[in-house]
């Protein structure tokens, strides 16, 4: 063999091992990417849950509600099982906690609405926020502006269920020491995000979503942290709602920044 | 004319009355070197499993959570103390263990009264040391009577209330943190618990299976399950709490260990 077939050969192995190893690169990170979604899909669902929960006990747009609530299951399960094909045992250990808490929620669905059954929800959205919180941490690495907004923007989404979710359980009766605490955090940690979306540069298109945000967040906070004495839960769900939906058109805005960007 | 000796009857009685004297004297001591028997030792076991779960009620009250009505068990279970230290003090078991019986009854009293009064912010430190220094003595105290009652496999019965009570004192801890009870050794005193119950654990899994049956190791197993569920949320650094889940964990948890301490009785008693 002459010189510079062996030489051929070898510059075809280099490149190929290249290749296998970019595309395990990719699919690593592509993983990796796939993991902490359905992470942060089981933060907002957890929340998303109990609010359903409550707003069907309620009468309080009821359709809307189940179909919140059966969607909200549906997505729980699936995103659990993406979790559990990792090989990382603090992971692995997280998957079996939020599976078990999976089932307790299914088993309280199952049974007629109880004020421990009440109580017991809100706790278990906790649960399965902390499981999925601590697996978000795991893979989330927020390393440009881009990034950090986008984690920001779906931040407020997941605040913005978890505030509703104490209003109406609120309205329930469950105005607790540490139902109480965590609201007003809710509310804090919310008004602090909100500050970087205004201060950041969106394009003409968006500014409107964000005004949006900024004059419906006062009226709301009024109502969730019972300011506002008059108890209107549909006004809430609705203005929640339009909050939800500018944030879906900032979070979409960052996410393809982002994937043009990479 | 024969004469009446009037002072034999005076005899007679001082010879009666010596004689009642040193057979009372006789009984008493008897009763007072009495052996504990293995309801002693269950008895105090229990002490100081309860005095935990009461300040886990006692945290629960004052943070305004209602699952399990903890007000209810709270005054249940300080009736149960004293129920149990009365029977304690009843039975007359040697002056050492008799003196152990009642410096618990001292502890005891002098916290009763905060427990049972309105929960307050304020007391709940004092309280948390008062139940520490309770439960830690009366598991020693515990093991005393244990050793006392000669009952092969007794120290078995022993250490698996050990187990309900640091799974109560983990509760304690918790339902404390979740009041917002600033403790600065919170973590510090979560894993000493859970260093604890995992060594009482790994010394019952290791023994003998006449003195811990297969059946009962099984259940251990199960309930360390629940026990790591718990650790989990005990040990989060979120700033979230889960009391109501946190008191269904540790009830779930303390009804399987009574569960297992009955097997455990019957197999060794």
């Amino acid at each position: 063999m002459s010189y510079i077939k062996l030489s051929s050969v070898k510059k075809s192995i280099i490149a190929f091992s290249c290749l296998i190893q970019s595309t395990l690169i990719f699919s690593a990170d592509l993983k990796n990417l796939q993991h902490l979604k359905a992470a942060e899909n089981i933060e907002i669902v957890s929340q998303k849950i109990t609010k359903a929960y409550f707003y069907i006990h309620q009468l309080i747009r009821v359709e809307e509600a189940q179909a919140d609530l059966k969607s909200g299951l549906f997505n729980l399960a699936q995103d659990i099982n993406t979790l559990d094909s990792s090989n990382n045992s603090e992971q692995q250990a997280m998957v079996m906690f939020l599976s078990f808490t999976q089932d307790e929620i299914k088993d309280i669905l199952s049974k007629p609405y109880s004020k421990e059954n009440g109580a017991l929800m809100l706790d278990y959205s906790e649960a399965l926020l902390e499981g999925a919180e601590s697996i978000v941490k795991l893979h989330s690495h927020a390393t440009n502006k881009q990034e950090n907004m986008l984690i920001t923007t779906e931040k407020m989404s997941f605040l913005l269920e978890r505030i509703t979710k104490y209003y109406i359980a609120f309205r329930e009766g469950f105005n607790d020491h540490n139902n109480v605490v965590q609201l007003n955090q809710a509310v804090i940690e919310f008004e602090a995000n909100l500050t970087k979306v205004k201060a950041f540069d969106y394009p003409d298109i968006l500014i409107g979503h964000v005004l949006k945000i900024t004059k419906y967040w006062p009226i709301a906070k009024k109502f969730y942290l019972g300011i506002e004495k008059n108890d209107l839960p549909l006004i809430v769900f609705i203005s929640t709602q339009y909050m939800e939906k500018s944030l879906k058109k900032l979070e979409n805005y960052h996410d393809k920044s982002l994937r043009e960007t990479k | 004319m024969t004469q009446i000796n009037f002072n034999r009857p005076k005899i007679r009685i001082k010879q009666g009355f010596i004689m009642l004297m040193g057979m009372s004297f006789f009984l008493l001591n008897f009763q007072a070197s009495a052996s504990a028997s293995a309801q002693d030792v269950h008895e105090m076991a229990d002490i100081c499993m309860y005095s935990q779960r009461i300040l886990k009620d006692y945290a629960l009250v004052g943070m305004d959570v209602h699952y399990h009505d903890p007000a209810a068990d709270l005054k249940k279970n300080a009736k149960i103390i004293n129920q149990y230290i009365s029977n304690l003090k009843n039975h007359h078991l040697k002056k050492k263990l008799d003196d152990e019986i009642r410096e618990i009854e001292v502890l005891w009293k002098e916290m009763e009264p905060m427990l049972l009064a309105k929960p307050d912010k304020k007391n709940m430190t004092e309280l948390h040391k008062k139940v520490e220094k309770l439960s830690h003595r009366c598991e020693e105290i515990a093991d005393d009577l244990a050793k006392d009652s000669q009952i092969k496999g007794e120290h078995d019965v022993v250490l698996i209330a050990q187990l309900g009570m640091e799974s109560q004192r983990l509760a304690a801890l918790y339902m404390m943190k979740a009041w917002g009870i600033e403790d600065d050794n919170y973590y510090e005193e979560v894993e000493e618990v859970f260093t604890e119950y995992e060594k009482i654990y790994h010394e019952l899994m290791a023994e003998d299976e006449k003195l811990v049956s297969a059946e009962i190791k099984n259940k251990l197993k199960k309930t360390e399950k629940h026990f790591m569920m718990f650790k989990f949320m005990a040990s989060s650094k979120s700033g979230r709490f889960v009391p109501t889940l946190a008191e269904k964990t540790a009830s779930k948890i303390f009804h399987e260990i009574r569960d297992i301490l009955k097997l455990e009785k019957e197999l060794v008693e």
